[in-house]
């Protein structure tokens, strides 16, 4: 890949991240409730890791699996479902790393393993910013908690 | 609008946000935020003492730093929010909802960006790309008027 085609995909890349800012405060208030007892920052940290990490996607949606399928044993089918509704946005940016990949390396668009690499970056975006709004919502429930 | 003349008109947009950012006017309020923030961090600091720092050097650096070197403006917004998420004893990005603070108004500067852009055609992300602009114009100023109002004096002048 020559220096202008990997500024331009780290744009995309960067453009994505940013448009799915909205998405990912979304996801976390829409279930900010599981903060308090039921989901711990740490399980975000460690997604954040294995997605870093691995080299195919299987790793990542099994780490997604065993949390959702804990979380089901445990009767926490609202985490259980937390997880799920993760694993569906990961996968459907696939689509996503796969479009991004078209527009800015378009000879190596059918790169499997180009795509892939893009496909943990966005990963890894997201999660990123499911950590930084998850922290806040806690600190604000801890806060809410000390008051009463 | 031919793309130099575009490309000149937005640089001068960037110097004059920079100074609409950097430079108070007691005649206008919303003038100067980026000097009143570092007043505000200078100030956390020394509120804790010489001998343990609220945001100090290193945290407004760390800022510096990555506003520089990323092209996502949800980058700078995650490392904010991420500090004051892990500020459980308020003594530094949360202390005073400053962390949030900041944050927001970052986050705010798209309306700049925005307005630029109003009256011409945007390519690609043109907006995107001049509102992480605006936030490093923001933060440079941030962090200079930071370094500058840390000294001992200059606390002591100020407040």
């Amino acid at each position: 890949m020559n220096f202008k085609s990997q500024n331009t995909l780290l744009s995309k890349i960067a453009a994505w991240s940013d448009a799915h800012l909205a998405e990912a405060r979304g996801f976390v208030l829409s279930r900010q409730g599981l903060l308090q007892y039921d989901l711990s920052i740490s399980q975000l940290y460690a997604l954040a890791n294995i997605i870093r990490s691995s080299q195919e996607y299987p790793q990542i949606t099994d780490f997604i699996k065993n949390q959702a399928g804990k979380a089901e044993r445990a009767g926490k089918s609202k985490t259980a479902s937390y997880w799920q509704d993760l694993k569906t946005k990961f996968d459907d940016y696939a689509k996503d790393a796969q479009e991004i990949a078209r527009i800015t390396i378009p000879r190596q668009a059918s790169d499997v393993e180009q795509v892939k690499t893009i496909h943990r970056q966005l990963q890894q975006c997201f999660v990123q910013h499911l950590i930084a709004e998850s922290l806040l919502y806690q600190r604000r429930i801890n806060e809410q908690t000390k008051g009463q | 609008m031919k793309s130099h003349e575009l490309e000149l008109k937005r640089r001068q947009f960037l110097a004059e946000r920079g100074d609409f950012y950097a430079i108070p006017d007691a005649n206008d309020k919303r003038r100067g935020a980026a000097h009143e923030f570092a007043k505000e961090f200078a100030r956390s600091r020394e509120d804790k003492g010489l001998t343990h720092s609220g945001v100090d050097k290193a945290n407004i650096r760390g800022l510096e730093s990555l506003a520089w070197s990323t092209e996502s403006i949800a980058d700078i917004l995650d490392y904010i929010r991420m500090r004051v998420g892990r500020d459980i004893r308020n003594q530094g990005w949360g202390k005073r909802g400053i962390g949030i603070r900041l944050a927001d108004k970052l986050e705010s500067l798209r309306a700049d960006a925005e307005k630029f852009y109003s009256d011409k055609e945007p390519k690609d992300d043109a907006v995107r790309r001049l509102h992480l602009e605006l936030c490093r114009e923001f933060i440079k100023h941030l962090t200079a008027l930071y370094e500058f109002y840390k000294k001992p004096e200059v606390l002591e002048d100020e407040f």
